[in-house]
């Protein structure tokens, strides 16, 4: 399951040789949310760091494994039918073929998640 | 068997296609036990391999399952609540479509409403991924 495009789409996207933040718009009617939770959409915690793999992987042009997520937490309920915009900055520094992220969800109410994961290039 | 697949809605909140755990084996006071098996409509398969978002909710569904069937939650039967965090996390080997895997967790720490819990995600013997996951309970 490919959730760029599906479950999101982004909105805006800037970055550099070692950061990102894009601006990603969620989808509420995902097949997903039928069961997570049905008449209750919210954004799985899993579903939040696929999203952060997707934007890496679609700025980097290339497929990543994670090997290891040290910290991941998930601070505020993500309802995609309330929460229209959501942006997300990562930072990424590789070493040989793995690549050390960690990674920040916001909007204007506060941040969703922040994360940091290992990944194989 | 403490929560035979066809129950396990009752433990849980989430529905399909959500649903990564099929049986509760076991669930002693401080050690949960689950299986799933890798059906070919699985949401998280990519290239008939399951990722590992997949095997993060089936550890928290699983505890979830746990803590629900032992009373821990509050001593309402079906777990309310979210999942805080996942720490820890070694990923090791991504299962493939048809396998069945095995998962254990364990209750490390409770704090209130808050749980920590370890779970390991095997098939047959192969460690698939480890993690803890922090559930809080509402």
């Amino acid at each position: 399951m490919t959730l760029i495009n599906d479950l999101f789409e982004i909105m805006e996207n800037s970055g550099n040789e070692s950061s990102l933040t894009a601006t990603i718009k969620l989808h509420p009617g995902h097949i997903i949310y039928k069961g997570h939770f049905p008449g209750h959409p919210v954004t799985p915690g899993v579903i939040q760091v696929q999203i952060v793999q997707e934007l890496l992987e679609n700025q980097l042009k290339r497929k990543l494994n994670l090997i290891e997520m040290p910290d991941c937490k998930f601070l505020k309920v993500l309802n995609p039918a309330e929460v229209k915009q959501l942006t997300v900055s990562i930072e990424y520094a590789g070493k040989d073929d793995l690549l050390n992220v960690k990674a920040i969800g916001k909007n204007d109410s506060g941040i969703f998640f922040k994360l940091s994961a290992v990944y194989h290039k | 068997m403490i929560i035979p697949k066809e129950k396990i809605e009752d433990f849980i909140p989430q529905r399909p296609p959500f649903i990564m755990i099929d049986n509760l084996i076991e669930a002693s006071a401080e050690t949960f036990r689950s299986d799933f098996r890798i059906l070919p409509g699985n949401i998280f398969l990519e290239n008939d391999l399951l990722r590992e978002f997949a095997l993060i909710e089936n550890i928290a569904q699983t505890s979830s399952a746990g803590l629900a069937s032992s009373g821990l939650f509050f001593g309402k039967q079906k777990a309310d609540g979210y999942l805080g965090g996942v720490s820890k996390l070694k990923l090791y080997e991504l299962p493939k479509v048809n396998e069945t895997i095995y998962t254990i967790v364990n209750l490390v720490a409770r704090l209130e409403n808050m749980f920590l819990l370890k779970g390991v995600n095997y098939c047959e013997d192969r460690k698939l991924m480890e993690c803890e996951i922090k559930l809080v309970g509402i």
